[in-house]
C-alpha cells in the first residue's frame, strides 16, 4: 500500500469513528440533563425574554401540565402562577439584574411552601424550586411545643411561688409567737403556746398534702382492685363521724339506692375521697344543718356502667367560686362555719385521686341551699384506655 | 400623753392575737373588730388613731369596709393599713385604689408591723385631718 493510500484511508476511519462519536453523543442525553430530570426539585429555564426553554419532569407535575405546551411560551403567560406573590419581585430582579437570588414563599397552586433559588444563565434564569412544607410543618409543631413548654413553666413558676407563700405562713407565726413567748407573763403563755401548736400542726399537714400531691403527680399509686359494696362501706366510714356531728347539732344521713351495684376500685384511695368529702361537709355544715351521703347508679356512659356517690350538706358555694374550688391552695373566705381552716389542697388532691386512681370524674353543685360534691365512678373500675382528662399534671 | 389607740379588724383568732399582743407591748389600746361590719362601727364610734384592716373579712370585707370608712366625714383622716394575703402586684394598687394609705403582706413580720405603725401614728399627730395617700 502507498503512504497516501494509507493516510486516506486512515482519515477516513479517524471521520467514520468521530462521527460515529457524535451520533451516540447526541442520540444520548448529558449527565447534567439526567441528574435535572430526575431531581426531587421542581427546575425550570427562561431566556432573556422570558421564554420557557427548559422544564424538568417534577416542575411537569408540580404544574400538573405538560412541558411541551409550555415550552417557547412567556411564563408570565404559561405559568403566571409562577411568578406571583413572595416570588414576582426576586425572580425579576434576579432575571433584570442577573444576579443569584432566594426566596421563600407559598404556591397556593401546588398548595406547597416552596424555596425558591434562581440563578441567571446566558442573560435569561434557571430557577430550582424546592418543596419546603415538611420543613416548616416540623417548624410549627417545634413552636408549638416551646409554647406549651413555656406555659407549663409559667403555672410551675406560679405553683412554687404560691406554695412558698403558704410554707412561710405558719413559720411567720410561730417566729412572733416565740418572741411573744420569751417576755410573756404567766397568764398569757397558754395562749401563745396554743398558737404555737396549731401553726406547727398547719405546717405539717401543709407539707404533707403537698407531698401527697405530688406523689400522685409523679407516680401513680399502683392500683389494688377490690370488690366494694357501697352500703355497708360507707356505712362503716361514717361511723366516726357521726359523735363530732352531733357534737356540732348536724344531722347526718346514708342513703343508699337498692338498686346500686357492687363496683371494683382501690379502697383506699376512694376511702381517701369519701373521707375528705364528708370532713369538708362537717366543717361546712352550720349548727342545725343537715349532710347526706348517698349512693347509687349513674347514667350509663360509653357502654360502661357507672355508680355516683356524693356529700350533699346545707351550704352554699356561689357560682364563681364553684370554678376554682379544686384549685389548688384555693379556700372559700367567709363560709368556713368552724374557722377550721384547711391547707386549700384538699379537693384538688380529691380531684387527683378521682382521675387517676379511681378513673372517675368529680363536680359540684350548689343550688337551694344545698352543695352536692358526686364523685362518679366506674363499675367495672378504672381503665386507662377511657381516661380523658388531659390536664397538665401541675 | 394617752397612748395611741389602734383598731385591728382580723378574723383568724390567732393572727389577731399576735397582733394584736405586738401592738400592745409597743405601749398602743388596741380594739378588735372581727368583720367587716363590726369594723366600721367600732371605728366609727371610737374614732381609733389608726385602723389596721385585714382584707378578706367576713360578713362585709375589707374592701368595702375601707371604702366606707374613707366616705364617711368623720372616718375619713383615720389611716388605714391594708393586711393582705397574697404580696401580689395587683393587690398593692387595688388596696391603695380602695382608699388604704399603705399595705403590709402576709406573712407579717414584728418589726414591719412596729415601724409602720410608729409611722403612721406619728403623722396622725402632726396632722389629724389631712387625707393622705
Amino acid at each position: 500500500m502507498g503512504e497516501e493510500e494509507m493516510g486516506t484511508e486512515q482519515l477516513l476511519a479517524e471521520l467514520h469513528a468521530l462521527r460515529r462519536q457524535l451520533q451516540t453523543l447526541q442520540a444520548e442525553p448529558s449527565p447534567t440533563a439526567a441528574i435535572l430530570e430526575h431531581l426531587g426539585d421542581g427546575v425550570f429555564a427562561v431566556d432573556s425574554s422570558w421564554r420557557l426553554v427548559y422544564l424538568n419532569r417534577r416542575l411537569e407535575q408540580m404544574l400538573g401540565c405538560k412541558r411541551a405546551d409550555l415550552l417557547g411560551r412567556q411564563l408570565h403567560e404559561a405559568c403566571p402562577w409562577l411568578l406571583e406573590g413572595a416570588f414576582a419581585e426576586p425572580i425579576r430582579t434576579a432575571l433584570a439584574g442577573q444576579t443569584p437570588v432566594h426566596c421563600e414563599g407559598f404556591y397556593a397552586q401546588a398548595g406547597t411552601w416552596v424555596q425558591a433559588h434562581a440563578y441567571p444563565h446566558r442573560g435569561g434564569l434557571v430557577v430550582q424550586l424546592q418543596d419546603v412544607s415538611a420543613r416548616r410543618e416540623s417548624e410549627k409543631l417545634l413552636g408549638d411545643q416551646m409554647k406549651e413548654l413555656e406555659r407549663l413553666n409559667h403555672l410551675k413558676d406560679d405553683f412554687l411561688s404560691t406554695v412558698s407563700h403558704e410554707l412561710r405562713t405558719p413559720m411567720a407565726n410561730m417566729i412572733m409567737a416565740i418572741q411573744l413567748l420569751k417576755s410573756a407573763p404567766e397568764n398569757k403563755r397558754a395562749a401563745y403556746l396554743g398558737i404555737l401548736e396549731r401553726e406547727c400542726q398547719r405546717e405539717t399537714n401543709l407539707i404533707n398534702d403537698l407531698l401527697d400531691l405530688q406523689e400522685l403527680t409523679v407516680k401513680p399509686r399502683r392500683r389494688l382492685s377490690e370488690v366494694i359494696h357501697l352500703g355497708a362501706w360507707l356505712s362503716m366510714l361514717l361511723e366516726p363521724f357521726r359523735s363530732r356531728a352531733d357534737q356540732f347539732q348536724q344531722s347526718m344521713s346514708l342513703q343508699v339506692h337498692p338498686d346500686t351495684p357492687r363496683i371494683i376500685a382501690d379502697a383506699r384511695s376512694l376511702e381517701r375521697v369519701a373521707s375528705e368529702l364528708i370532713n369538708n361537709a362537717c366543717k361546712y355544715t352550720p349548727a342545725g344543718g343537715a349532710i347526706v351521703v348517698r349512693a347509687e347508679p349513674s347514667e350509663e356512659d360509653d357502654e360502661r356502667a357507672w355508680v355516683s356517690l356524693s356529700v350533699c350538706n346545707t351550704g352554699e358555694i356561689p357560682l364563681h367560686e364553684q370554678e376554682r374550688i379544686f384549685d389548688k391552695f384555693y379556700r372559700i373566705p367567709k363560709t368556713d362555719s368552724w374557722a377550721q381552716g384547711g391547707t386549700g389542697l384538699g379537693l384538688a388532691l380529691v380531684r387527683r385521686v378521682v382521675i387517676e386512681n379511681l378513673g372517675g370524674e368529680i363536680t359540684v353543685v350548689s343550688a337551694n341551699g344545698l352543695v352536692t360534691f358526686a364523685v362518679r365512678l366506674p363499675v367495672d373500675g378504672y381503665s386507662t384506655q377511657h381516661r380523658s382528662d388531659k390536664e397538665p399534671l401541675l | 400623753m394617752t397612748s395611741k389607740h389602734v383598731l385591728v379588724a382580723e378574723d383568724v383568732a390567732d393572727n389577731l392575737l399576735l397582733i394584736q399582743s405586738i401592738l400592745e407591748a409597743c405601749g398602743y389600746t388596741v380594739s378588735v373588730a372581727y368583720n367587716g361590719v363590726e369594723a366600721i362601727e367600732l371605728v366609727s364610734s371610737r374614732l381609733p388613731d389608726l385602723v389596721l384592716m385585714d382584707l378578706s373579712l367576713p360578713v362585709v370585707d375589707g374592701w368595702e369596709a375601707t371604702r366606707v370608712l374613707k366616705a364617711q366625714e368623720q372616718t375619713r383622716h383615720i389611716p388605714i393599713i391594708a393586711l393582705t394575703a397574697h404580696a401580689m402586684q395587683g393587690d398593692r394598687e387595688r388596696a391603695l385604689m380602695a382608699g388604704c394609705d399603705d399595705y403590709l403582706s402576709k406573712p407579717i413580720d414584728i418589726e414591719e408591723i412596729e415601724q409602720v405603725t410608729a409611722n403612721w401614728l406619728a403623722r396622725g399627730t402632726a396632722n389629724p385631718a389631712e387625707t393622705s395617700k
